[in-house]
């Protein structure tokens, strides 16, 4: 059986993509890459996909990291709505070819709003204690008015 | 207060000094104890990769000390995350360590690397033997570390040596299979499965769900429960009945098949009812279930009660609530699962025929305490498939066994220590006649 330990890399594949997406726009805003157009690509699937409310795909293999319940949960906890929307926003801007003063602030932003996730998906690597399972009543009232 | 270089330093030495270590503790066990091809190349692995971790380490320090650039956030978080996957890998290093040869049924090993093998697209996956301290056998996968071409099976410590108990480890194949089929994208009966699912989430859940979180949680049941069923379905094909029987066994053992939650599904797993049912259409279907229904065994019996339970009766229990419509989403499913299985799995009538035709010999060696690796047929030897012996090995455990032992001086069918000896026997037997059609396989394919 996996241990908790185990059960929990899913955290870290989240941290993970945080980290692959800071560490390449900290290289843009440094000056020494350019604007990382497949990561931000790979960010900018991943949100959308979470902002339809389904990022879930049967038949896909999970290793992406915003597709378990406990992945889009953590996001959800760590960023309100329109966070998100601001994210899927600013990636999408620094995608864009046009010339665009703000670029590195807008980057910045991103950099910062993926910390923040990064942060919290480490701190539930870490620990024990698993994300709240869904609330049960809120579940069965979802159902039964369907 | 230390600087932020000076913290990094001293993070990163920590890191090295964890990785070290277990590359240490790999090398000495490798010269100690003998081990498959398979747990052998994940040893390697593990050096590989720890040479790799303490370069990438060191060299971040090295850029960090000797150029201008600075430490930041970001260094720390590499750091942790490098920390995070060995504190990962150090949880399988212990249980492949203890895998050593001399505590696994090695034939059946290799007969189930060879199964999986015939699998399209899987014709080169090893499989790794993890001997965990639960009760319990799983096929572990971290999510961020997926291996392609290697399938982590754990198995329980206590239960290594029993071959009976282990044939259960098709079943932890089938969720390789499963995740495999999910990376590769090429088989077509796969795919609509995946269809049928979302069919049935988009009817019957989705709109209803209110957030990508709960969607998410919602699907990912469904999945599992899918994976459960394929996996049952996956080992049948290649076992036969006797994967039934195991799973009986081993559900009991654990207190799974208990008459108050055997409709009951949990978040991981279909209600055994529903899984027992499928099992018996698919022996059914594949003819394997004509040559055991009569059995005089409560096996058999139990399989016929459980199928016969009616849907209605099935209840998806979370947080001891029953949950409604999730589980008539889920039997929409339930038929593209078997035309998955049939699409991937060898075809197995042939099996059940030989079977059908070999058990009765195949018991009179065990009753006579002879391998059954050859069988006299018309002057000449035969030999059964492995498959057969596994079969017909569990039909005369469930049946025979006081048989066996009246025929011997001082030994008591009700007597446990005795009884215990001879299941060991009739394992030990079974095994030999596994590996003996190996060894004629493996000549026959050397000329």
């Amino acid at each position: 059986m996996p241990t908790d330990l185990q059960s929990r890399t899913q955290y870290l594949a989240l941290a993970e993509f945080c980290q692959r997406i800071i560490s390449s726009l900290s290289e843009y805003v440094n000056g020494t890459a350019e604007v990382p157009a497949s990561d931000l690509q790979a960010v900018l699937k991943a949100l959308q996909s979470v902002q339809s409310g389904d990022p879930y795909k049967f038949g896909q293999r999970a290793a992406a990291a915003l597709v378990s319940y406990e992945q889009v949960r953590t996001l959800e906890e760590v960023w309100k709505l329109p966070q998100l929307d601001d994210a899927v926003k600013l990636t999408g801007d620094l995608l864009t070819n046009e010339d665009d003063d703000d670029k590195v602030a807008k980057a910045k932003k991103v950099i910062d709003l993926f910390s923040k996730l990064q942060a919290k998906a480490l701190w539930n690597f870490e620990q024990p204690k698993q994300t709240a399972p869904p609330d049960v009543g809120e579940l069965c009232r979802a159902l039964k008015t369907a | 207060m230390p600087s932020p270089q000076n913290s990094l330093i001293h993070e990163a030495t920590s890191v090295f000094r964890l990785v070290e270590s277990i590359d240490r503790y790999v090398a000495e066990h490798e010269n100690l104890f003998a081990y498959t091809d398979a747990t052998q190349d994940f040893f390697s692995d593990v050096h590989t990769g720890a040479a790799a971790t303490k370069g990438s380490v060191a060299e971040l320090i090295r850029k960090l000390s000797q150029t201008p650039e600075r430490a930041e956030l970001r260094h720390q978080r590499e750091l942790l995350i490098h920390k995070g996957h060995w504190r990962t890998l150090h949880t399988y290093i212990k249980p492949a360590t203890d895998a050593h040869t001399l505590n696994l049924p090695l034939p059946l090993i290799r007969m189930a690397t060879d199964d999986l093998r015939t699998t399209p697209g899987m014709s080169e996956i090893a499989i790794v033997v993890l001997l965990t301290p639960e009760l319990m056998f799983y096929h572990n996968m971290p999510q961020s570390h997926f291996d392609s071409e290697r399938v982590f099976v754990e198995v329980p410590y206590s239960q290594g040596p029993s071959f009976f108990a282990s044939l259960i480890i098709y079943h932890e194949l089938g969720h390789y299979v499963f995740e495999k089929l999910k990376m590769d994208q090429a088989s077509r009966a796969f795919v609509d499965l995946a269809d049928a699912q979302e069919q049935a989430f988009a009817q019957r859940l989705g709109p209803a769900l209110p957030s990508a979180s709960l969607s998410s949680w919602a699907k990912g049941r469904l999945d599992a429960w899918t994976k459960e069923i394929f996996c049952d379905l996956f080992a049948l094909r290649h076992l036969g009945p006797a994967f039934s029987f195991t799973l009986i066994d081993f559900l009991a053992l654990i207190g799974l098949m208990e008459e108050e939650t055997v409709s009951t599904f949990d978040q991981e797993h279909p209600a055994a009812a529903l899984r027992f049912r499928e099992q018996m259409t698919r022996l059914d279907k594949d003819g394997w279930w004509a040559h055991v229904s009569d059995l005089p065994s409560e096996h058999v019996e139990l399989m016929k009660r459980l199928a016969r339970k009616n849907e209605s009766d099935y209840i998806f229990e979370f947080q001891n609530t029953g949950i409604p419509v999730f589980v008539e989403a889920f039997l929409s499913i339930v038929p593209s699962i078997h035309a998955l299985v049939v699409a991937i799995t060898p075809h197995s009538p042939a099996a059940a025929e030989d079977f059908g035709r070999r058990r009765q010999e195949i018991e009179e060696c065990l009753l006579h305490g002879i391998v059954p690796s050859k069988l006299l047929a018309d002057g000449t030897t035969l030999s059964p498939k492995p498959v057969s012996m596994i079969n017909a090995a569990y039909c005369f455990y469930l049946t025979r066994l006081p048989e066996l032992m009246k025929k011997l001086e001082n030994q008591e069918d009700w007597n446990l220590e005795h009884r215990k000896n001879w299941v060991e026997r009739l394992e030990a037997w079974t095994m030999k006649g596994i590996e003996d059609a190996q060894l004629l396989a493996q000549s026959a394919d050397d000329g």
